[in-house]
């Protein structure tokens, strides 16, 4: 079994195999941060969206309060 | 099963790559998954943010063009699914039917007002889906039906 030669013809050795588990896990990683940062985002903008009518309704409330 | 072959793999290696490889493919399957259903959940609750930005501005829009002369005390509205009914849209007696989003149901309406003055406003309840929110917007006359011109 090939431990640690590289290139060789033999076939895979221990270094692919490793190789290719760490490139598998920053793929990974990298599609967790895609799909965290876009839920984040989404997230902020349903706030921002809320927060915003919140304002809005609470100006409404204050007019209606001076009003009664 | 060979201890040791520079012509192929032993047993014992196959069985560790195989438990290996689905190691990998179940997290991978896992994470992808989770990603997935987050993605799914943040695009509905984006869908209804939208809806819900639409209608609030549909309403506000529609109460701000309600100009509902002093004089005039007997004043409703009519609500029903996803359609408001305004009188005296833009001044004139007229009904103004507005309609809401898809997916938008008016729960409950209710007029701001002193006994006696024409209404100053509206708070409009309705659910998109099973969540209920509500908007407050003054009418259009507002300051008009305080001050007797």
């Amino acid at each position: 079994m090939l431990i640690l030669r590289r290139g060789s013809e033999d076939g895979y050795s221990l270094v692919d195999a490793a190789l290719s588990i760490f490139i598998a896990g920053v793929v990974l990683l990298a599609v967790c941060a895609l799909v965290s940062a876009a839920l984040r985002f989404s997230l902020r903008t349903v706030g921002k969206i809320d927060s915003a009518i919140q304002t809005e309704n609470a100006a409404a409330e204050k007019v209606f309060s001076y009003a009664e | 099963m060979r201890s040791d072959s520079e012509n192929g793999f032993t047993f014992i290696e196959v069985l560790v790559s195989l438990l290996i490889i689905s190691l990998v493919g179940m997290v991978l399957y896992a994470s992808f998954s989770a990603g997935f259903r987050g993605i799914e959940k943040s695009k509905a609750e984006m869908r209804t943010a939208v809806r819900r930005l639409q209608t609030d501005s549909i309403i506000r829009s529609a109460a701000g063009s309600v100009r509902i002369p002093y004089w005039i005390t007997e004043y409703e509205i009519t609500a029903a699914g996803e359609t408001l009914e305004f009188p005296w849209y833009d001044g004139e007696k007229e009904i103004k039917t507005v309609r809401l989003p898809s997916g938008v149901v008016i729960d409950k309406s209710e007029l701001v007002r002193k006994d006696g003055e024409a209404p100053f406003g509206i708070r409009i309840t309705y659910k998109i889906g099973k969540r209920e929110y509500t908007t407050s917007a003054a009418f259009g006359s507002f300051p008009a039906g305080k001050v007797k011109l």
